[in-house]
């Protein structure tokens, strides 16, 4: 049995299964942008999953940090940014 | 000496391109030698700071000069290096550093700087983002920064427009007098000019040599990092009392973090990276004093050469005994002074009476037998 | 922080090549600590589900179910969730710089082994930036670890050997891709056929998961590329259009969901931190300098597997039991069995896959000036090209003329490209095309990096002269 728990994103609750990554947690809701770059304020994804490209580095519990590296955690703060959700 | 130019400077840093600017544009026919690319030496990788509370006493007038030339920048570099000019505030977080702003604002407020004490609420009102843990801090009118990584293409830009002749990627060998003038060896090539400038920072000591003159260069790997864009968390430039502390955060977020920790290197070997304990302890330093940097990421250190001579004070003036030769170096607290020491330099160069005296080498220079740290006057 | 522990070696990276380093490295007697940013060893290529997911069988995840079990069960200090911020080299060998939620940590030890991987390299297009478009190996992590994708119309496009196992996991999921676009033509892989044999099982994958395709009708557009992706109103993907390599009529597919990836480079930013050198290859781009046993040509540094030179998992994993036996001979451990090497049908695999995955530097010299290089910083190609123009000759001037790469992922996503432009440029420096790799190697968080610490014990230098 999957473990539900929830985070929230922007202040909404989203239920997610426990040991997905916040990433996963959010493509899986369809919430494609994550932040807008801060020199065109362009909208911007998760890009390449694996640590390196840096797009999905947002606000997690008051830290900056990448949502494909980080996994989620009960009661976890999620703000994206300059995103509109979904 | 015929197929000459007036002037050969070797040294693309921020004085050798300075100095190259102004001879251009007082009718001389100028090459600039760099062997690697404009600024990219300590000019291209300091932390940009123009302040004058990291500034020595000596040199408050020649900053306050150069503050304003640079803060003019677009007027007579054609380009911006992204000054920002703004207010400053040195802290002190113990009893000791207290004691120790007191005394550096006083010298630096006697040799003309805008300098007051202020309490630690008015420190917050001046900076909302300092830390709560402060005793006191001096607060400075004239303070600002320049974006450094932008000064090679400013120069280039201003030097191509004014015809200087400009050598990139060319190593000189050596420099001897000949007729009139002097010979500089590049690899394949003499070039012939009737006066010399070397503006090599720490490699002033060996270019020097080529003409048998000793003048002791001390190098220093002054280390820096970057956050990455941030919202706003400060407004001022920030340090400490000691002076071991830089930061500000430009226009598009960034928060630079410097101070002089030390790196580790070597002037021979051309090489220098990050001391992980340095780069620890200057973050620290630099959270305590902004706590606001907590919620960012380092992106990036690195480091950079300062030259320094046996008395921290400028190596900026004629070389003994070498008609037409000169040094223009080791400015401590170099890139903010560098407009103005390269203006003075160049109205001697160029014949005329400098606006503020020189700092001629020959009270640093080297004698056998003679120790080079006595003749100091370094205040520690 | 001080008072570093120091060990026998050090390896950054559990992938294939690492873990396997680690495991004939300890069991020749080495104190041997192995270090990665996962929960789990495995690298990118065999990593671990996450917990909860249940994906289906498959070759990667058994061959990374028995490296984790080995790991487990061998002498091995694992240093799992931890990033390396930086290295150094220190007079008796390396200072390894580690941040975690305990603040910083720096560790010695007389041997290091970087076995960091590879990286994807990404052709760029008008819109490669927008929210949804994601790298190709993106969707073989989120498949591996998730078994999931993201997106309800899906396009895969790119080159290389992922192309069709992507596409046919799709739609394995009941996502069959809109189309499948690949960079190469038909002949291309008729041609990487012959070393395609030197390992079958694979070959007999690629098979079938492309007749799986061509049975599911999904379209496979040979020699065609992304020439430009369009946004929808929301700001994220809404269409991509497809153009003849070489030039013709674009095909619009509306999608909300595009894998693309072109090639893999080395991850090889430690080992140039720390002096190693790159050196061209003519079938991957470039190789990291280093002897057939991993030894680098700096005393005491190794490397293995994708890092030094893109080979793949299999002979990264060979490689990695070979390197870790080497360190083990190097430090004076008697062994008993010598390394073996690497067999040629796996080599001629390799070959085969990277032959594949080729970008001609004309490929980005012909990208229009609007198309976004460096991600970070929003530069554009144009941008980079007027630095040039104003004078710019190499890699790092371009960084300070711009801001290209200077931004949080540090020129892991434009260094490449930036390259193949200065490359294609006149009157650029030649050998001036790689940026200088800085610390941290990653984005390091400022707290982590300061840890809990008190004022009175930051060990402030003495002050400047007044």
């Amino acid at each position: 049995m999957t473990d539900a728990i929830q985070i929230t994103v922007n202040q909404r609750p989203l239920a997610c299964r426990a040991g997905m990554s916040v990433a996963a947690a959010l493509l899986a809701q369809d919430i494609y942008q994550f932040r807008t770059s801060p020199a065109r304020r362009a909208p911007r994804g998760a890009f390449c999953l694996m640590g390196a490209c840096q797009e999905c580095a947002i606000m997690i519990d008051g830290h900056i940090q990448r949502a494909c590296q980080t996994v989620v955690r009960d009661g976890m703060c999620v703000v994206l940014a300059g995103a509109s959700a979904g | 000496m015929t197929g000459g130019v007036d002037l050969v400077v070797i040294g693309g840093g921020v004085h050798g391109a300075a100095i190259a600017l102004f001879a251009a544009r007082g009718g001389m026919r100028v090459t600039l030698v760099e062997r690697d690319a404009l600024a990219r030496g300590a000019s291209g990788t300091n932390a940009g700071t123009l302040t004058m509370q990291m500034t020595r006493a000596a040199l408050i007038p020649y900053a306050l000069r150069a503050h304003d030339m640079w803060v003019r920048a677009p007027e007579w570099l054609g380009h911006d290096v992204g000054v920002v000019s703004c207010e400053g505030l040195s802290l002190a977080f113990t009893e000791a550093e207290e004691a120790l702003l007191s005394e550096r604002a006083d010298a630096r407020r006697a040799a003309g700087a805008p300098i007051r004490l202020v309490t630690p609420q008015q420190a917050r009102q001046i900076e909302p983002g300092v830390s709560p843990a402060i005793r006191m801090a001096s607060h400075c009118t004239i303070d600002g920064f320049a974006n450094a990584y932008l000064t090679g293409l400013a120069f280039r830009r201003a030097l191509v427009a004014e015809g200087v002749e400009l050598r990139e990627y060319t190593t000189v060998q050596t420099v001897d007098p000949s007729a009139g003038g002097y010979s500089v060896h590049l690899a394949n090539e003499t070039l012939r000019a009737r006066q010399v400038v070397f503006a090599g920072g720490v490699w002033l000591e060996p270019m020097l040599g080529w003409l048998g003159v000793n003048l002791p260069i001390k190098t220093l790997i002054n280390q820096l990092a970057v956050t990455e864009r941030m919202p706003p968390v400060m407004r001022t430039v920030v340090g400490i009392a000691s002076g071991l502390l830089s930061l500000k955060q430009y226009p598009h977020g960034t928060v630079v973090i410097g101070g002089g920790w030390q790196g580790i290197g070597n002037r021979t070997s051309n090489t220098h990276s990050v001391r992980h304990s340095s780069l620890i302890g200057n973050v620290r330093l630099a959270m305590h004093a902004i706590p606001g940097l907590g919620s960012t990421r380092i992106v990036r250190s690195w480091t950079g050469f300062e030259a320094e001579t046996a008395d921290a004070l400028p190596a900026v003036g004629p070389v003994p005994g070498f008609d037409g030769a000169w040094v223009c170096g080791s400015v401590h607290s170099g890139y903010t002074s560098a407009p103005y020491m390269a203006r003075c330099i160049t109205q001697a160069i160029l014949g005329q009476e400098p606006e503020m005296p020189l700092f001629p080498i020959d009270r640093l220079l080297a004698q056998p037998g003679t120790d080079t740290k006595t003749q100091g006057h370094r205040r520690e | 922080m001080s008072a570093a522990p120091f060990h026998d070696l050090i390896i950054i990276g559990a992938g294939p090549a690492g873990a396997n380093a680690a495991l004939s490295a300890a069991g020749a007697g080495l104190d041997v600590v192995l270090v990665d940013e996962a929960a789990h060893p495995g690298g990118q290529v065999w990593r671990a589900p996450a917990a909860g997911t249940h994906p289906p069988p498959d070759p990667d995840l058994t061959r990374g179910n028995h490296l984790r079990a080995q790991v487990a069960q061998a002498g091995v200090a694992l240093r799992a969730q931890t990033v390396v911020w930086s290295v150094a080299a220190t007079q008796d060998g390396f200072e390894v710089a580690i941040a975690s939620p305990q603040g910083p940590e720096l560790i010695g030890t007389r041997r290091l082994l970087v076995a960091t991987g590879a990286q994807e390299r990404v052709v760029p297009f008008a819109g490669w930036t927008l929210p949804g478009v994601f790298g190709l190996a993106a969707a073989t992590v989120l498949l591996k670890s998730e078994n999931f994708l993201p997106g309800r119309r899906i396009l895969v496009a790119g080159q290389g050997p992922l192309l069709v196992a992507v596409a046919a996991k799709a739609l394995k999921l009941g996502k069959a891709p809109v189309a499948v676009v690949d960079f190469n033509g038909l002949g291309r892989w008729v041609q990487a056929l012959r070393g395609f044999v030197g390992h079958l099982p694979s070959l007999r994958q690629g098979l079938t998961w492309q007749a799986k395709l061509a049975l599911a009708g999904v379209p496979i557009l040979r020699k065609h590329a992304i020439s430009r992706a369009e946004a929808n109103d929301a700001g994220a993907l809404g269409a991509v259009h497809v153009t003849p390599v070489g030039g013709g009529t674009p095909r619009m597919f509306e999608v909300d969901t595009a894998f693309v990836g072109n090639s893999l480079v080395p991850g090889d930013e430690i080992l140039r931190l720390l002096g190693a050198r790159r050196r061209p290859d003519p079938l991957t781009g470039w190789r990291i300098e280093a002897d057939d046993e991993g030894r680098c040509k700096i005393p005491g540094l190794y490397v293995a597997g994708d890092a030094g030179r893109i080979r793949g998992a299999l002979p990264a994993a060979a490689q990695g039991t070979r390197t870790g036996l080497a360190i083990a001979r190097d430090a004076g451990c008697a062994l008993s069995a010598a390394p073996a090497k690497t067999p040629r049908r796996m080599d001629r695999f390799a070959d085969a896959s990277c032959s594949l995955m080729q970008v001609d530097d004309a490929r980005i010299a012909g990208l229009a000036d609007d198309v976004v290089l460096c991600r970070c910083e929003d530069v554009t190609v144009g941008a980079v090209r007027g630095a040039i123009a104003d004078g710019a000759q190499d890699a790092n001037q371009l960084k300070h003329f711009t801001r290209l790469g200077m931004g949080p992922c540090q020129g892991r996503m434009c260094g490449a490209n930036a390259a193949a432009l200065l490359r294609t440029s006149p009157g650029t420096k030649p050998g001036g095309d790689v940026l200088t790799p800085r610390s941290p190697l990653h984005p390091v968080a400022v707290a982590q990096l300061a840890g809990q610490f008190d004022y009175a014990d930051i060990p402030v230098p003495k002050p400047a002269p007044l």
